[in-house]
């Protein structure tokens, strides 16, 4: 619908004369005695528009709306339509090759692999960004890469959108196996005392509630063979005992202050490459600090300098600090202390069950603090594995 | 072949010689067919020629609506309509 406002004299002629030539309005309005506003189509208004310019009439396009004002937009910007379909196009194009290609490990061995070695793999195979989709044979990727490494247990690959995502889990390590015939003992890892015995094979030589120190005998290798005669076997089992780790940590309960006295001295020198001659001698005094400047003489090109050394005299002062920020600052580093110490001793079945912190005074204006941390953990293990640890 | 239905409302008045047909619904519509020409055209006054003289419609803030060749629509408060005879033509 195109709105447009004609100003003359007449115009009742003019719609008229617009009517006769097969022009039609959908609303006709009066805006003075010489304006008329019309509302048309495309045809009436170009019927409008030559009876006004043959009449000399002014006329003025207010608005243009529905799908005239979509053709003349796209008349005037009529690169858009075909640039719309090339981007269509070659949207299209993208859509129909593979862009990326991710690998993701999952499992609980997952971050052991690095995702370079599946990758090569890959491109071995020709899958490689940029090829297209209908290339990407998915089960054959995931049969040959669980074919050519043995460390997978499941390969999954999948195209979504453009990228390909290769999902493999790496197979988990076999568990120890235990030569039952090798007959051994499991002994206790440290001192502790006695919580739970689970033993799988062997016979117990604890219980719970005794305390054992490290290296004492937890589960004996041997199983009766007859009602007199006993025969040797690897001991198996889970010996929980209460364990403690400590660590320590220290700190000054003051730091050193300067107090500057304000007596200061300054010592002249006149110097020439090697050479040197004292022009006003200064006083080094029994505790200071000394500030050295070169003032150039003659200019920058001359080696000529005077070394002026100004020395400035202080006391050294305690200033005390706040114990109990000095406590709390002790207790964070004895416990990060015991927690590495925790970390390093990689049990599975580990579990803390108390821990504490005592504060000492020692000597020099020191604080000690010691901080204890209590455990229920596994202390079975081999003598073997002892000797190693030391 | 096919020919026009007439709605049924006007199936009782036949108008086979095309004179003016003015049909008003209440006071703020009027159709009029048949009419031959706009004389003359204001807010309060819309005149239209017809085979026998001229037919006017009398109002307030009139507008016309889906004007074609023989027949409009004027919209707005409509006070009267009236027809002008015109003896010489017969």
């Amino acid at each position: 619908m195109i709105r447009l406002r004609v100003e003359g004299l007449r115009l009742e002629r003019l719609l008229e004369r617009a009517l006769a030539q097969g022009a039609s309005f959908s609303h006709v309005e009066r805006e003075g005695p010489r304006a008329m506003v019309f509302e048309t189509g495309e045809r009436g208004a170009r019927v409008l528009r030559e009876l006004c310019q043959r009449h000399s009439l002014r006329l003025e396009i207010q608005r243009v709306t529905g799908l005239n004002a979509l053709k003349r937009f796209c008349l005037r910007r009529w690169t858009l339509l075909p640039g719309l379909a090339l981007c269509a196009l070659l949207l299209c194009a993208y859509t129909q090759h593979i862009w990326r290609v991710d690998v993701a490990f999952v499992g609980e061995r997952a971050a052991a692999f690095d995702s370079a070695a599946v990758l090569e793999m890959l491109s071995e195979m020709g899958i490689r960004p940029g090829m297209p989709v209908r290339d990407v044979d998915t089960e054959r990727i995931e049969l040959t890469l669980a074919a050519e490494s043995e460390e997978f247990s499941f390969v999954g690959a999948r195209v979504q959108g453009v990228r390909l995502l290769v999902e493999v889990a790496p197979s988990l390590e076999a568990p120890e196996v235990y030569d039952l015939e090798n007959a051994r003992d499991l002994v206790a890892a440290c001192d502790g005392i006695i919580v739970s015995v689970n033993a799988q094979s062997g016979v117990a030589a604890v219980k719970p509630g005794d305390t054992v120190r490290k290296g004492d005998v937890l589960i004996r290798g041997e199983e009766r063979a007859s009602a007199e005669e006993t025969r040797g076997v690897a001991a198996l089992g889970e010996v929980v005992a209460r364990t403690w780790v400590e660590a320590e940590a220290e700190a000054e309960l003051s730091r050193i202050e300067r107090v500057y006295t304000g007596r200061t001295s300054t010592d002249s020198v006149l110097r020439l490459l090697d050479w040197s001659w004292p022009l006003s001698p200064g006083e080094a005094f029994a505790v200071c600090e000394a500030e050295v400047e070169y003032l150039p003489v003659g200019g920058l090109f001359l080696p000529l300098m005077i070394e002026r050394t100004i020395y400035a005299e202080y006391e050294e002062r305690a200033v005390p600090l706040d114990e109990n920020a000095v406590r709390e600052a002790l207790s964070e580093q004895a416990f990060a202390l015991a927690e590495l110490e925790i970390n390093a001793l990689g049990a599975n079945s580990l579990q803390i069950v108390d821990k504490w912190i005592d504060y000492s005074m020692i000597e020099e204006g020191r604080m000690r603090a010691r901080a204890v941390v209590e455990l229920h953990r596994d202390i079975a293990t081999t003598r073997d594995a002892l000797a190693q640890e030391g | 072949m096919k020919t026009k239905k007439q709605p049924a409302q006007l199936a009782w008045a036949p108008n086979p010689t095309r004179e003016i047909r003015v049909t008003t619904i209440g006071d703020r519509r009027a159709l009029l067919e048949n009419h031959t020409g706009l004389l003359e055209y204001s807010p309060e006054c819309v005149r239209v020629r017809c085979r026998r003289g001229a037919a006017c419609v009398c109002g307030q803030g009139l507008a016309l609506r889906e004007v074609r060749k023989d027949a409009l629509i004027v919209t707005g408060l409509i006070e009267k309509v009236e027809l002008e005879h015109d003896s010489s033509a017969g």
